[in-house]
């Protein structure tokens, strides 16, 4: 299988405001490539199928071990982090898209400032009183820990958002990983305290109560976190909340 | 808007949905499942509903068409935020998505002509022959109702556009549900919500059974003599 | 309070130092190529340590200090060291308080496992991906800050240079907007630079992909040292990959992970066929006492010299096993995977094996950088810890060349980070109170100027015949075959001629793409340059450094151990004796006496012990000494030396019984 090659086949653009454009190429195959080494392959001699030269592919990538968030794109349609997409199990030829959710910077590279300015309104942090030698936290369970942990493996890689038919231009909906993030520091013993600051966010235009319930989210979530569970939690929460708050308890 | 009254809303379109628009939806496929059981049955079932005489009128107001026209206002505004992509995602929970808006704008369509076609356009009819003798009955509503309805469903195009709409219906209610307990926290897990969905497509199969029965019963227990009798009725009535 | 703090790199260290100097009401700049999230301190698994001793073993920061300082061969400064793992268990309580999911005992305290190095369970773990929990919960206290306003992020922004005055006082920085090339100047007064490792300069490695190192490499070009450059610390356990070496954790070994190869290299059974009777635990075998947790730096050449040296690697090929399944850790297969699932799901997701059923397969990849920028130990003498030799200029983190001495023990990286974040904050905040003026405003436009020049010149390469990243593959490959596990003089020769063939070859890159926006050929093409000449501080620093330590090792030099049963106790040698002597007459100290004799009196030792001792005692006179390297342009660079702090104890040899 000496010169088995693999076909892509990449969405590309040269800036924000410029229109879109198609091209394809072809790389050697190497055992147990992921996209990101296609991509890179590519960048050592860029040149499309037909022979013509041309820029270096343009993509986000960190970590490549799927905890950094960076290398998210689409490849072949469904919303991931191209380091963990390796080549032997994608349809040939391999489609790259950028995110169609956020505004394009270049090719593969989008820009997802909202997704951290989502989690300034949901105020995702344990209001610490200060960083000097305070004694240790409260004691948790192992169980709620197990819980807990799960929505803290969020990487703000934006694929809940990308395959959300809520999260779009149309609406102002706020995405799972928002109120993943939400739900997880109103489990926190000392996060609770600002609990309902999160649900009063959350209850407004954008909030929970714009998710659809496609579940699209959970489905390509690169962690697996139970994000429905979240929106379903934080929905019943609200509504004690709204109620709390329409008579004034 | 306040976060709060915008969380009203929403919530009012969700609650809107099951209460009383799906309670409604119940038991009026219950009252047309009897036109199975013959012209009788079917009227003696509607008279119980009419018995409520003068309140008729606002029972119907506040159980049916101001629920619906809330839950129709606002779900128009909920739809055109969607951008469905099943395309790419196809999984289930996305087509149930999908759909969910698709069959509310069809069932919008159909409620619309449905409601047109028998609660007004029939009213001066039905006001017309109320009381007047047939084959030894004195008509009711439910009677008029029945003898107008069976002729109706021999055309196969109108059973169908019943059948679609009436499936649109269903399934808007049926994953409307599902859809419910997500959203108030309910059925918080997959399990939950997956046994909710076996839940609701069990109410879907009910409700689509009864519409079937419902098409059936007018379609077969159609009798052509009556219709023209009632229509000789009608044309020979006092205007 | 006048005066505003800017922090290049929102890793841990970055962050930590950012929360601090907030935590006072001073503005901070904090400037980061990635979003901060995105940090490659995301990508540590196994834990943090702290002495905190919750498993009744009489654990104690003294303890840790003697591990960290005995794993990093007596290269650390000591001080600092003894500060930071004082300080340990506050930082993990901080860090319970921040919402970090730290695993949890059945009565709900934290739980503590045992890593390389220590006989301790020291190590407080969330799940396998405690680096990224740390991150989020310190990330999650700056987005705070940035909501109040005190903290500006300018993410995906590169630094370029350090802007100094004309008595050498650091004033600011410059920086590059990565998405449209624009660069800029920005006042500060003080500076830090958090920028993490240079994993990039050995090509693959278990780092990200934006751990170039060009940061640190930028400042040394602009005067400040380098510091203990060649010591590279190689983990023993990765899995070999196309794009990058991933790393498998030390907790592996440390919830029973174990290393083996099949007793013939003949054997091409699949591994789980292969019994007991059949397995060389070569570890265990060699190290009784620590197993399969020896510290990294001898695991790393255990299993390179199993590969390449004896060729037992499994099919002849460049890789070893690591179990972890339950017949062999003796622990149940849910257990494994709610301690570990993160580094199992790394390795199903990119290996295509399940861990649980059958052993891994791994090498050892490039995985950390003990040097780094050079940083004083002390507040004293005009110096203040945590700052450079640049005044005004700090350095945390990584990207600093404190704590680990010749070797970093497992899991005292996020300690470190976060510790040399901790101390450098505070100590911004005061210096910029006697430091708030600004430079002349022309210090400001020439230093911008040099750089727009620079990236001029780089833009407009466009003519050559080489490839950025095709002379990034072949510096990778020569540093990580010269000047990782194993080194030579003569290896280290040709590599220091390669280095100066690939810095004439650099010019002639075709950039291939002057357009603006995310031009990442540009920048991959400027931070090349920089990769090449950080990589001859650490070549020249391994070539000049004749013994071995720690994370570097060059055969030729190493010292010829007695006989297993000549050895002894060193404390009753007379050369150790006189050198402790010394030591305690040179740092003005008085070593706990535990240093120096044995509880029992012990055993008088064999000549050939005492002969072992004295030319032991001789290498600690020459080379136990951080490796200051000053950079200068088109040569290799100078190397001096430096006597390292030794306040708390003295060096000891390095010798499994």
């Amino acid at each position: 299988m000496a010169d088995k090659k693999v076909h892509l086949i990449i969405k590309r653009q040269e800036n924000p405001d410029s229109a879109p454009y198609w091209e394809e190429f072809e790389v050697p195959h190497t055992p147990g490539m992921n996209v990101i080494s296609a991509l890179m392959e590519i960048r050592l001699n860029p040149v499309t199928r037909d022979g013509k030269h041309v820029r270096p592919v343009t993509w986000d990538s960190g970590c490549l071990e799927e905890v950094c968030g960076a290398c998210s794109m689409r490849i072949n349609g469904r919303p991931r982090q191209s380091c963990s997409a390796l080549v032997d199990q994608l349809e040939q030829p391999v489609r790259l898209e950028p995110f169609s959710k956020f505004p394009v910077l270049r090719d593969l590279m989008v820009d997802r400032t909202p997704m951290f300015e989502a989690l300034k309104r949901v105020k995702a942090w344990v209001p610490v009183d200060g960083t000097y030698a305070m004694g240790s936290g409260e004691k948790i369970d192992p169980d709620q820990q197990g819980t807990m942990y799960k929505y803290s493996e969020c990487m703000t890689c934006g694929c809940c958002l990308e395959a959300c038919p809520q999260y779009n231009d149309k609406s102002a909906f706020i995405g799972a990983s928002a109120i993943g993030q939400a739900h997880l520091f109103n489990m926190n013993p000392t996060g609770k305290n600002l609990k309902k600051d999160r649900l009063d966010e959350l209850m407004g235009p954008g909030g929970v109560v714009d998710c659809g319930n496609a579940q699209n989210c959970v489905r390509v979530c690169p962690k697996g976190i139970p994000l429905t569970d979240a929106i379903a939690a934080i929905g019943g929460e609200v509504t004690v909340h709204a109620v709390k708050k329409l008579l004034r308890l | 808007m306040s976060n709060l009254n915008y969380f009203l809303i929403r919530r009012v379109h969700s609650l809107s949905g099951l209460v009383p628009l799906g309670l409604f939806l119940f038991a009026h496929l219950t009252t047309n499942s009897m036109a199975a059981f013959g012209q009788e049955a079917f009227a003696h079932k509607v008279e119980l509903i009419h018995s409520l005489g003068p309140l008729l009128p606002f029972v119907e107001a506040a159980m049916i068409f101001v629920p619906l026209a809330i839950h129709i206002v606002l779900g128009i505004f909920i739809a055109l935020t969607a951008r469905s992509n099943t395309t790419d995602l196809g999984y289930t929970r996305n087509w149930a998505y999908t759909l969910q808006r698709w069959t509310g704008w069809a069932a919008l369509a159909f409620i619309v002509y449905h409601t047109m076609e028998l609660r007004f356009l029939d009213e001066a009819n039905t006001g017309a022959l109320r009381g007047m003798m047939l084959n030894g009955r004195e008509l009711t509503a439910g009677d008029i109702f029945f003898i107008h309805m069976a002729e109706e469903f021999q055309s196969v195009i109108y059973m169908a556009l019943y059948v679609v709409g009436g499936i649109a219906v269903i399934y808007h209610f049926a994953n409307g549900l599902c859809t419910f307990c997500m959203t108030w926290g309910i059925t918080v897990g997959p399990r939950s919500q997956q046994i909710m969905a076996w839940i609701a497509f069990g109410a879907g199969l009910a409700l689509f059974g009864m519409l079937m029965t419902s098409i059936a019963g007018f379609h077969f227990r159609h009798d052509p003599a009556v219709y023209q009798q009632m229509q000789d009725l009608l044309n020979n009535a006092p205007h | 309070m006048s005066g505003r703090v800017i922090i290049i790199g929102g890793g841990l260290a970055g962050l930590a130092a950012t929360i601090k100097v907030a935590e006072a009401g001073v503005p901070v700049d904090l400037f980061s190529v990635v979003p901060v999230k995105r940090s490659h301190s995301v990508c540590a698994q196994g834990g943090i340590n702290a002495a905190k001793n919750m498993k009744g073993e009489g654990d104690h920061p003294n303890i840790h200090t003697t591990d960290t300082l005995f794993g990093g061969e007596y290269l650390a400064d000591q001080s600092l060291v003894q500060n930071m793992c004082n300080d340990a268990p506050n930082i993990i309580d901080l860090l319970d308080r921040m919402g970090v999911t730290f695993n949890r005992t059945a009565e709900g305290f934290l739980d503590f496992r045992r890593f390389g190095g220590t006989l301790f369970n020291r190590t407080a773990f969330a799940g396998a991906t405690t680096g990224q929990q740390l991150m989020y919960a310190l990330d999650e206290q700056v987005r705070r800050y940035e909501a109040q306003g005190l903290v500006e992020k300018y993410e995906y922004w590169e630094f370029m240079s350090v802007v100094k005055d004309g008595q050498g006082v650091c004033r600011g920085v410059t920086a590059m907007n990565i998405w449209n090339r624009e660069m800029k100047v920005f006042k500060g007064n003080a500076v830090c630079l958090c920028t993490g490792g240079p994993g990039l300069v050995f090509g693959k490695s278990t780092n990200s992909v934006i751990n170039t190192g060009a940061a640190a490499s930028r400042a040394w070009q602009q005067g400040v040292w380098y510091g203990n450059g060649e010591f590279i610390q190689v983990h023993p356990t990765s899995i070999p990959g196309a794009d990058k070496l991933r790393l498998i954790s030390e907790s592996v070994r440390g919830e029973g992970g174990r290393v083996w190869v099949p007793k013939s290299s003949d054997d091409k059974r699949d591994a789980v066929d292969i019994p007991e009777e059949d397995r060389d635990y070569f570890l265990e075998r060699k190290y009784p006492k620590y197993g399969n947790l020896v510290p990294r730096d001898v695991a790393t050449r255990e299993i390179f010299s199993m590969c390449v040296n004896e060729n037992r690697g499994i099919n002849g090929e460049n890789m070893v096993y690591l179990d972890i399944t339950p017949p062999r850790s003796g622990k149940d297969g849910d257990v494994l995977e709610r301690k570990l699932g993160g580094v199992f799901e790394i390795y199903r997701k990119f290996a295509g094996d399940d861990p649980i059923q059958r052993p891994m397969k791994i090498f050892p990849g490039m995985h950390y950088s003990m040097g780094g920028l050079w940083v004083s130990p002390e507040d004293s003498n005009g110096h203040v810890k945590q700052m450079t030799n640049v005044p005004g200029l700090f350095a945390a983190g990584e990207a600093d060349f404190q704590y680990h001495g010749a070797n970093r023990l497992g899991a005292n990286s996020l300690l470190s980070c976060i510790f040399g974040g901790f101390t450098a904050g505070p100590r911004m905040v005061e210096w910029i109170k006697s430091n708030s003026g600004e430079a002349d405003s022309s210090v400001y436009q020439d230093e911008l100027k040099r750089q727009e020049e620079i990236n001029k010149t780089v833009l407009a390469m466009n003519s050559g015949k080489e490839n950025a990243f095709a002379i990034h593959r072949e510096l990778g490959q020569s540093m990580t075959a010269q000047c990782t596990v194993v080194r030579t003089n003569e290896g280290l020769q040709q590599l220091l001629g390669k280095l100066g063939e690939l810095e004439q070859r650099w010019s002639d890159i075709d950039v291939n793409d002057d357009s603006t926006p995310v031009n990442q050929s540009f920048a991959f093409t400027r931070a090349l340059y920089d990769m090449i000449q950080l990589a001859k501080a650490m070549a020249k620093g391994a070539l000049q450094r004749n013994e071995c330590r720690g994370a570097h090792y060059k055969p030729e030099f190493d010292l010829e151990k007695p006989e297993k049963e000549q050895l002894g106790d060193h404390r009753l040698t007379q050369a150790y004796k006189k050198f402790v002597a010394e030591l305690e007459k040179k740092h003005g100290v008085t070593y706990d006496s535990k240093f120096k004799e044995p509880d029992n009196g012990g055993d008088a030792v064999a000549p050939e012990f005492e002969q072992y001792m004295e030319k032991w005692v001789e290498q600690q006179k020459q080379w136990s000494k951080t490796t200051l390297a000053t950079w200068k342009e088109g040569a290799e660079p100078d190397i001096e030396y430096r006597d390292v702090v030794m306040t708390c104890e003295p060096p000891k040899p390095r010798i499994y019984k």
